[in-house]
């Protein structure tokens, strides 16, 4: 049921960052929190936001222009292409375990 | 209920706070992460518009009929319409497709309104544009169109096809120039396209020739400034052919420095050059000849094929995406036209049609000139006056707003009847520009893409076109071949001199009217079979004396050209594509033999050694060659060192070109040799080996001994392709190329100038064409087809281009992808 539950959270999340935005990704998670109510929260929207970003990382990735944007945003940033994909990743994480974070230290959760 | 820590709460808090505000702002010169990592909707997405797809049907409001785009195997879109209208719309729709960040920046470039898509750091740039007027002008001339016209419609559907694209854009397929600085594509307006024409005439027509002048008047004295910025070539070899089978030196002299002039001194106290010269800060910089251009035609009696040749290599700043864009109109019956646009411009600029093919180079005439106005006010003023009375000068305030519309700051600018009038130094200036008077440009093109024979195309832009002005070189298919300095140039009271600054207090100072067409310079069906231009004098002086500019590119790569066609009889198209990036330099064959006989008489090891080196080097710059590197540096120093007379404690001052060297060299004792920095008196030999023998100590220095790969002409010598954006992930730098100054190829100063689309054209019928230029038809960085013309372009490689009359005649494996656009609703 948890590994459903992350998957569920990982759809919605990408699903939110494809209509509206990367915005989606804490805001999911900060409601995914509110309803779980448990310490588990954190780490299933962690999970659930890399799956998510790593699923649309990987739709860009079927496209043959990508390595040349991967080697591109290495220049631009600078620091090594994989490095920008992974801070891509992480950008997701950070903002959905902080999300929930905060939303289950309000509210608390069950014992 | 369990409560978690309140610290580890405040501190998710903190990291979750500071992460959006990393996420969601831009800081310093990062974008807002947020939006750039967007995995679907950020930069990641620009992959998916990398490729066209294979077929795509879109819906374009305004549409008469059905539209076909069958883009070929070189990604160049064949537009079958079946109304002219439609095809212009389909032309801004597909160029908006593949340039819609070129097409903004280079409008906003010339309306002076960077900073709505930079922010403030574009302030200074966009403030330079406006006070030249153009902006000012654009809209002027946009309010003024005859909207009946034409051309104003052909216009009207070329941006409503490029807007017809932007609407449909979602913000994830932006481009991604776009994304990194978090804007939005504009709608394009027909003022813009009055902005872009602006902007290349910024690049194409603007003159310093007085400030030259006068700097040079106010060290040396009149006489020698007008000797060595002359208004005749001493060296003729003119685009009007003037009967000769070779170039011609002139007699001049060049008179001893003289007194600094007076007059030219005062002036100077009151507007020192270095505010002169924010008169012409909007103008693009360019290093010597390596923004001119290339272009010749050879009749059938001279061609292999017996049919007309026409070959063209305009030489423009190199950038990525490149300035053009590759494309092909087909109405059936009444237009059929191939060649490239320049994105934001509805039409093709440099082409071939079924009857005709045409190019062109920069005339270089100057239609520029300043008045020094009397004012009222000499902080503020509001009149200024005209033959003893007050007339109200014209005020527009300036507005510059950043991305958000917020006002960064205002301007006052202030207008004469001449045209803009700005502050410099203690003096008032105004300029008359015939740039910001050009109404028919759009006109003219129109009319040249629906000529049957040259001299309708010449007599369309002779009747219509005004500015920049142009060598405008044809060929058809009935075999004729004839060029035309076409554009608008201004006639001048007194002795008709536009290279030195006229007292504006007097009407008498105004141009008096236009040169007229049938004085312009011109050949039609010229009995030596064949005509060149390459930014040289247009007209022979013994038969045109008058003053028509100072600002000529110096006749080496004329007399190149000019020296290839005259020894091939039998011209094919594969030769015309060689001598686009012929490597002999008549440069190096007129200063290699004053060098080498030079250093005969020296006992210097030294410059023995360099005139050994040098006498190696066929004066070919080829890319592997070891020996131009010594050659440039010598002729470098020569430079620095014969004009010294002209520079000042803080600039080198203006530099005469090597042609004025070239004229010099016969006078052995002219006091010009001397380097008054030196306690020697320096004769034309003493000073040319001391500069040979110190730039060989320098190459060596720099480069090792002479049998080292760093003196290899491709270790020296590259071509740099910027961004538009100057980033250099999107950039290819340091490309080797075959040529160097004064070559036709020609490669000079930073390297960011030169070829910018090669093409050959044969007017046998079917047409045969072939073309490349430097970058590629999308202006999606991470496209291949961003870059992928650029190994051909080096390698001096054309393509063979396309030429399917109807729609469907492309194979399968030449058709790269299908683009239908069918009618929609408003």
């Amino acid at each position: 049921m948890r590994a459903l539950g992350v998957l569920l959270l990982a759809a919605a999340m990408a699903a939110g960052t494809m209509m509206v935005g990367w915005y989606a990704v804490p805001v999911l998670a900060a409601v995914y929190a509110l309803v779980m109510r448990s310490d588990r929260a954190m780490r299933h929207a962690a999970l659930a936001a890399a799956i998510a970003w790593i699923g649309l990382l990987a739709r860009a990735m079927q496209f043959e222009a990508f390595g040349r944007l991967l080697s591109q945003l290495g220049q631009i940033f600078p620091m090594p292409g994989p490095v920008v994909a992974a801070l891509t990743v992480l950008l997701a994480v950070i903002l959905a375990v902080t999300a929930a974070r905060v939303v289950t230290g309000v509210v608390g959760v069950k014992d | 209920m369990r409560r978690l820590s309140l610290p580890g709460t405040l501190a998710a808090a903190t990291v979750l706070v500071a992460t959006l505000v990393v996420a969601s702002r831009p800081i310093g010169p990062l974008p807002a992460l947020g939006p750039v990592l967007d995995p679907y909707n950020g930069v990641w997405n620009s992959v998916a518009s990398a490729d066209l797809p294979a077929d795509a049907t879109v819906s374009v409001a305004g549409l008469g009929a059905e539209t076909r785009v069958e883009y070929d195997d070189r990604a160049v879109p064949h537009i079958f319409a079946t109304n002219v209208r439609d095809a212009y719309r389909a032309l801004g729709y597909v160029v908006a497709r593949d340039r819609l960040f070129q097409m903004e920046l280079s409008a906003r470039a010339g309306g002076g309104t960077l900073t709505e898509l930079a922010g403030a750091r574009a302030i200074e740039v966009d403030r330079d544009t406006r006070a030249s007027g153009m902006p000012a002008s654009a809209e002027e001339r946009a309010a003024r169109i005859d909207t009946t016209s034409a051309a104003y419609l052909l216009a009207r559907a070329y941006t409503d096809g490029a807007n017809a694209y932007i609407a449909a854009l979602a913000p994830r397929d932006y481009p991604i120039e776009y994304k990194l600085l978090g804007r939005s594509p504009k709608q394009m307006a027909v003022v813009d396209i009055f902005h872009l024409l602006n902007r290349m005439g910024s690049t194409l027509a603007t003159s310093s020739d007085e400030l030259t002048h006068l700097e040079v008047s106010a060290r040396v004295g009149r006489e020698a400034a007008d000797a060595l910025f002359r208004m005749h070539s001493p060296i003729v070899e003119p685009i009007q052919p003037n009967g000769q089978s070779a170039p011609r030196f002139d007699d001049v002299t060049i008179p001893a420095p003289g007194a600094p002039d007076p007059d030219a001194v005062a002036l100077l106290r009151l507007a020192p050059a270095r505010s002169l010269k924010s008169l012409y800060a909007f103008a693009p910089s360019r290093a010597d000849d390596a923004i001119g251009s290339n272009n010749w035609a050879v009749a059938p009696q001279r061609t292999a094929g017996g049919h007309a040749l026409l070959a063209g290599d305009p030489h423009l700043e190199l950038t990525l995406p490149s300035i053009w864009y590759e494309a092909h109109l087909v109405v059936p019956d009444t237009l059929d036209v191939y060649g490239v646009t320049i994105p934001g411009a509805p039409g093709i600029i440099i082409g071939f049609t079924n009857a005709v093919s045409w190019t062109f180079t920069n005339t270089g005439a100057d239609v520029m000139d300043y008045y020094s106005e009397t004012v009222d006010d000499g902080l503020a003023p509001t009149r200024y006056k005209v033959d003893g009375e007050w007339r109200s000068l014209t005020l527009r305030v300036e507005s510059y707003r950043d991305p958000r519309g917020a006002v960064l700051r205002t301007d006052t600018l202030r207008f004469t009847h001449r045209g803009p009038m700005r502050k410099v130094g203690r003096v008032w200036i105004s300029t008359r520009w015939t740039v910001l008077e050009s109404m028919r440009v759009l006109e003219g093109f129109d009319a040249a893409t629906r000529a049957k024979t040259s001299d309708e195309m010449l007599a369309g832009m002779g009747a219509l076109y005004e500015a920049p002005a142009q060598n405008m070189i044809t060929a058809d298919t009935a075999g004729t071949i004839a060029i035309r300095s076409t554009g608008r140039y201004p006639l001048r009271p007194g002795d008709g001199r536009g290279n030195v600054l006229r007292d504006g207090s007097l009407s008498a100072s105004d141009w008096t009217g236009n040169w007229p067409v049938t004085d312009y310079p011109q050949s039609f069906r010229p009995a030596q079979g064949f005509l060149a231009s390459a930014n040289q004098e247009p007209f022979d002086p013994k038969a045109q004396p008058r003053y028509f500019g100072t600002d000529w590119d110096r006749p080496w790569r004329a007399i190149r050209i000019n020296t290839l066609l005259r020894a091939d009889s039998a011209v094919t198209p594969d030769a015309m594509r060689a001598f686009q990036t012929d490597p002999g330099s008549v440069r190096a064959d007129l200063f290699m033999p004053v060098l080498l006989a030079a250093a005969k008489s020296s006992s210097d090891a030294k410059v023995t050694r360099a005139a050994s080196l040098l006498s190696e080097w066929d004066r070919r710059y080829t890319r592997d060659n070891r020996r131009a590197v010594l050659f440039e540096e010598t002729m470098r120093r020569l430079s620095v060192r014969l004009w010294d007379e002209l520079r000042t404690d803080t600039s080198r001052g203006p530099v005469p070109s090597d042609m004025i060297t070239a004229v010099l060299v016969r006078d052995s004792m002219s006091t010009w040799w001397d380097d008054r920095s030196t306690p020697a008196v320096e004769s034309r030999d003493a000073l040319m080996r001391e500069v040979m023998a110190s730039a060989l100590d320098s190459i060596i220095a720099a480069r090792g001994e002479p049998t080292d790969d760093r003196w290899r002409w491709d270790h020296v010598r590259f071509a740099n392709i910027d961004h538009l954006l100057r980033l250099p992930a999107f950039s290819r730098r340091e490309i080797p190329v075959q040529g160097g100054s004064a070559t036709l190829w020609p490669s000079t100063g930073d390297g960011r100038h030169g070829p910018s689309w090669r093409m050959v054209v044969e007017m046998s019928s079917p047409r045969r064409a072939w073309a490349t230029y430097p970058g590629g038809q999308s202006g999606n960085p991470v496209s291949a087809r961003y870059d992928d013309r650029l190994s051909a372009w080096r390698d001096g490689r054309l393509d063979t281009l396309r030429l399917p009359a109807k729609a469907n005649d492309l194979s399968a494996t030449q058709r790269r992808a299908l683009l239908t656009l069918t009618p929609g609703a408003r």
